[in-house]
């Protein structure tokens, strides 16, 4: 399977996210790196898109679509920028603003 | 090789470095979807440099079957980590190897078109002369652009200015800005090429921050 970077997975974030996301530095929750996700390993041959540490290659992020239906697994993220603690969890969004609501009770808890 | 220029009516601009997502979809309802650089500067009309992969999935149908006229699918532009704008400034190292020229491409005519002066040195490597794509285009630039060649594959008889082995870490200790004048990289190319140009300038002194890298995959070869 072909190993990209996060820029290889830019549009795919973007249209989960809503935003440019390879410009963000999060932190792994493995080995502590802290990296933008540009600079990630991304494997997107697969049924899903899955995002690595380039420092441990722990599993960051993984992506899967289905019936248009994001499921957005980032259990391998300890920090994401502007959140004090953040804690993981894997959400079921259809849209992009589903996922931010999603994303602020996350960090509220 | 082919270079596509898209007609997008509602394209909001992009910038130097940027990608768009292409997704072609058959009949039978199977979608496939490719991320390629766009090759053209901001506010130039887009434009994609697709390199052909026999075993590709979408790249056959975009340098052979696509026809002046058929609509695409297209989400865009994307990303934004490696990306350069005039006000980035420089001085510049671009190192390329085989198609990943193509945003390089991008960023050097970003800076004929806003006039930037920042110093540029391209370090360019693929497998045969043959194999350079931009080669006239590349040629012809203002002031302050240096162009390093190098061939992997093949050793010309006649005439080559250029080098004719694989950018190490001596190739690049020869050829990279030094560290002190606080360049800022760009590289793009295979992953295994990426690894070796990023690890090699870092080595040199580069900052890690200030050395930015696309990998589009494949096992390398230039």
């Amino acid at each position: 399977m072909d190993e990209l970077d996060g820029n290889g997975a830019a549009g795919l974030l973007q249209e989960i996210f809503g935003t440019d996301m390879t410009v963000t530095a999060v932190r792994c929750a493995s080995c502590g790196a802290v990296a933008p996700i540009g600079e990630a390993v991304v494997y997107a041959g697969g049924p899903g898109t899955v995002i690595r540490c380039r420092s441990c290659t722990s599993v960051l992020v993984v992506i899967t679509q289905i019936r248009g239906m994001s499921c957005v697994d980032m259990m391998g993220i300890a920090a994401l920028p502007h959140a004090r603690s953040f804690r993981c969890t894997t959400m079921r969004v259809s849209s992009t603003r589903e996922l931010m609501s999603s994303l602020r009770n996350a960090w509220r808890r | 090789m082919r270079t596509i220029e898209l007609d997008v009516p509602s394209w909001p601009g992009h910038r130097a470095g940027q990608h768009l997502d292409v997704k072609l979809t058959a009949e039978d309802g199977y979608s496939a979807e490719r991320s390629y650089s766009i090759a053209s500067a901001a506010g130039e009309p887009v434009a994609i440099t697709v390199e052909r992969l026999d075993d590709g999935e979408v790249s056959p149908y975009l340098t052979e079957d696509l026809r002046v006229g058929d609509e695409l699918e297209l989400r865009g532009p994307v990303g934004g980590y490696f990306v350069w704008e005039a006000a980035d400034g420089g001085p510049l190292l671009l190192v390329g190897g085989g198609s990943g020229i193509v945003p390089l491409r991008s960023i050097l005519r970003q800076r004929e078109l806003s006039g930037s002066d920042a110093p540029v040195r391209l370090l360019y490597s693929a497998r045969t002369r043959a194999d350079l794509i931009y080669r006239d285009e590349i040629a012809r630039h203002r002031d302050g652009v240096e162009i390093i060649y190098t061939l992997t594959r093949e050793q010309p008889a006649d005439g080559w200015t250029g080098y004719t082995r694989r950018v190490d870490h001596a190739l690049l200790a020869e050829t990279a800005w030094p560290a002190g004048k606080h360049p800022l990289a760009f590289v793009c190319g295979p992953t295994n090429f990426v690894e070796t140009v990023a690890g090699g300038l870092v080595a040199l002194g580069y900052e890690p921050g200030r050395v930015k890298t696309e990998r589009f995959g494949g096992t390398g070869g230039r």
